[in-house]
């Protein structure tokens, strides 16, 4: 085991960071053809704010955003702090909760929303209307993600920040940890969004669409829980393989991003967060989030080439 | 006055060998086309002829082999830039249902990257304008394709495309839309207009029959009817003998399918024999009750066009663009 650690270089982590940062930046690039000027940007900005208003609407947003919320709460927990009888380590434990509890929840707000998103405006012709204006694919995929991407992070803010107004309203120093909660959350989200997008491209019904977004999650879901199982194996093959297992899983990376993130203490990590630890050591933080980023940067950038490719109508 | 003739005699709309496949099937095989500034052309065929898939190519919103120029600006390497010169009106009008009309105006606005002061212009333009608080879903398809046209014609384009247009309204919605048609043509508008089968041949300044996606024939309406020696209707009334005499008469001066429906008499007659035997009837001294002469259209003729050109056989007349070396 100790042998494995050491062949682990950790300059290949930063590289694949910035491998993550280039893939985002190539996809901008290659979206705008190098022409930022010549960007329709009103255009751009006119199909973000339609989205993103169009989006914010649906009721399967608003019930996520009450879900988040009433999982943030902790409702045995409010009754105690309103008897000013929260036991000592009662934060970090709660958030180490809340953490397992709503992360594999997160990717079904993206994913049924965004699997539909292309597919449907395709379905009802509504694309072929705004393609025919002087905006190009690029500049509707950007506007079209950037509002989905928008819509969604506001309900997880809304959700856990609510819910961290009401609830740990006692200390200001409390908020953050929830923030940061909030911001890693909505890293995974926009990974979640990035593998919706290119289900919504590839599917020919709005029915479809939506079924393959869910069974999409049911597997990250599962997969998620059973990474434990899976490590407790892979670790007789190796730490290096048991990492992989982990960095693989953009909803247990995205976790684990949180609880390195927030600062939980060693008694909340779970077997996976062990291993991250034990074979990245001080890097183990960095190690999660750029798999994170990788998983948005590749899911953008092939989305964004699969429908520069393919016909809008 | 030179610089402006110049300036006409240089597409609006050039496509040079435009193909378009679907896997294994071809929709579109090599078209080249020139459409002149001011004209409106209008494209005919059966369902599935390519009418459709030309237009988008023209939009870019599918992707091709070829090329298509807008105003001298490659459909392809500046689709922004050449979709500024062209307003598009789909065949089916697809709107967001929640929103209502001046939200779509809006948004279009947005998209074209414009102020919103063209909007009342435009919305009162296809008297779209008192109703423009009321949502898409709420509006008749008449309206809907109304609103279409409005939607294409903020920025003033130059070209218009217009994919079947009158598919999905009533006969009444049809008229409006030929009046509004007149009036963009009154304009100078360049407009480009897909039908199966409408009333619009008489507005066209030329006419393409596709099939199969290949050009079957194109040319200015006049020109193509008389190629097909079409005939037109004529029917006289005439009460009882004299019904009979008119039968011989015309019979002699050429008409052909001749039927006698009570004191209605139906005849075909030559397009080009026509005035003729109006002349022979008057100066025959028969009394006739009235007369009626139903021109035939080019969209009720483009069927014998596509069963006698076969795909392959190419037999692209020379058109007006072709004359000015335009094509």
């Amino acid at each position: 085991m100790a042998a494995a650690v050491n062949t682990v270089d950790y300059t290949t982590l930063y590289a694949v960071l910035a491998i993550a940062v280039i893939f985002g930046a190539a996809t901008l690039v290659l979206a705008t053809r190098g022409r930022m000027k010549q960007m329709n940007s009103k255009g751009v900005w006119g199909i973000l704010a339609f989205t993103y208003r169009e989006a914010i609407r649906t009721k399967w947003l608003i019930i996520f955003g009450v879900i988040f919320f009433l999982l943030a709460v902790d409702i045995p927990d409010l009754y105690l702090a309103a008897a000013q009888n929260l036991p000592p380590e009662y934060l970090p434990s709660n958030l180490a909760d809340l953490i397992s509890v709503s992360f594999p929840l997160i990717p079904l707000l993206p994913l049924p929303l965004g699997a539909v998103t292309i597919v449907d405006e395709r379905e009802s012709g509504t694309l072929q209307y705004l393609l025919s204006n002087p905006v190009t694919k690029a500049e509707f995929f950007i506007g079209r993600s950037a509002g989905l991407l928008l819509a969604t992070t506001t309900v997880i803010v809304l959700g856990f920040g609510g819910a961290a107004a009401v609830v740990y309203s006692m200390s200001l120093a409390a908020y953050a940890p929830i923030v940061l909660i909030m911001l890693f959350a909505g890293l995974l989200n926009a990974a979640m969004l990035g593998i919706a997008l290119i289900i919504s491209e590839f599917s020919k019904r709005k029915a479809t669409a939506m079924g393959v977004g869910i069974m999409v999650w049911f597997l990250l879901a599962v997969v998620s829980s059973l990474d434990q199982l899976v490590i407790t194996v892979s670790l007789k093959l190796g730490a290096i393989a048991a990492l992989g297992v982990v960095l693989f899983d953009p909803v247990e990376s995205s976790r684990l991003l949180t609880v390195f993130g927030a600062g939980l203490g060693a008694s909340q990590f779970t077997n996976s967060a062990l291993v991250v630890q034990f074979v990245l050591k001080n890097s183990a933080f960095d190690g999660v989030l750029a798999s994170v980023l990788t998983w948005i940067g590749v899911t953008f950038f092939i989305g964004f080439l699969i429908f520069r490719h393919q016909d809008a109508a | 006055m030179q610089q402006l003739t110049q300036q006409q005699q240089v597409p609006i709309v050039k496509i040079e060998k435009l193909e378009k496949r679907y896997g294994k099937f071809t929709a579109l095989h090599e078209l080249n086309l020139d459409i002149m500034p001011g004209s409106h052309l209008l494209i005919l065929g059966p369902n599935g002829a390519g009418k459709t898939t030309l237009i988008k190519s023209m939009m870019g919103i599918l992707n091709y082999s070829g090329k298509i120029t807008i105003n001298g600006i490659d459909v392809t390497k500046d689709p922004r830039g050449a979709k500024r010169n062209i307003g598009y009106v789909p065949q089916n009008y697809a709107f967001y249902e929640s929103l209502t009309i001046y939200d779509h105006a809006v948004l279009t606005t947005r998209l074209k990257n414009l102020g919103t002061d063209q909007i009342e212009e435009k919305l009162r333009l296809v008297n779209l304008w008192e109703t423009r608080r009321r949502r898409v879903r709420a509006c008749s398809d008449g309206m809907k394709q109304r609103l279409g046209i409005a939607l294409a014609m903020i920025g003033n384009p130059k070209v218009l495309l217009l994919d079947e247009p009158t598919s999905n309204v009533d006969l009444r919605g049809q008229l409006e839309f030929q009046k509004l048609l007149r009036a963009l043509i009154a304009q100078g508008k360049t407009m480009i207009t897909t039908s199966h089968l409408t009333g619009l041949g008489e507005l066209a300044t030329e006419v393409m029959v596709i099939d199969h996606g290949r050009i079957i024939t194109r040319g200015p309406p006049d020109e193509l009817m008389s190629r097909l020696s079409v005939n037109d209707t004529i029917f006289i009334r005439a009460k009882g003998v004299i019904a009979e005499n008119v039968k011989r008469l015309t019979q002699d001066l050429g008409a052909t399918d001749i039927e006698i429906d009570g004191e209605w008499l139906r005849a075909a007659v030559p397009t080009k024999m026509k005035l003729g035997m109006l002349k022979g009837l008057l100066n025959s001294g028969i009394a006739i009750d009235d007369l009626l002469v139903e021109r035939s259209q080019i969209e009720s003729e483009y069927v014998k066009l596509i069963g006698a050109g076969a795909p392959g056989v190419d037999n692209v007349p020379s058109t007006p663009a072709a004359k000015r070396g335009g094509n």
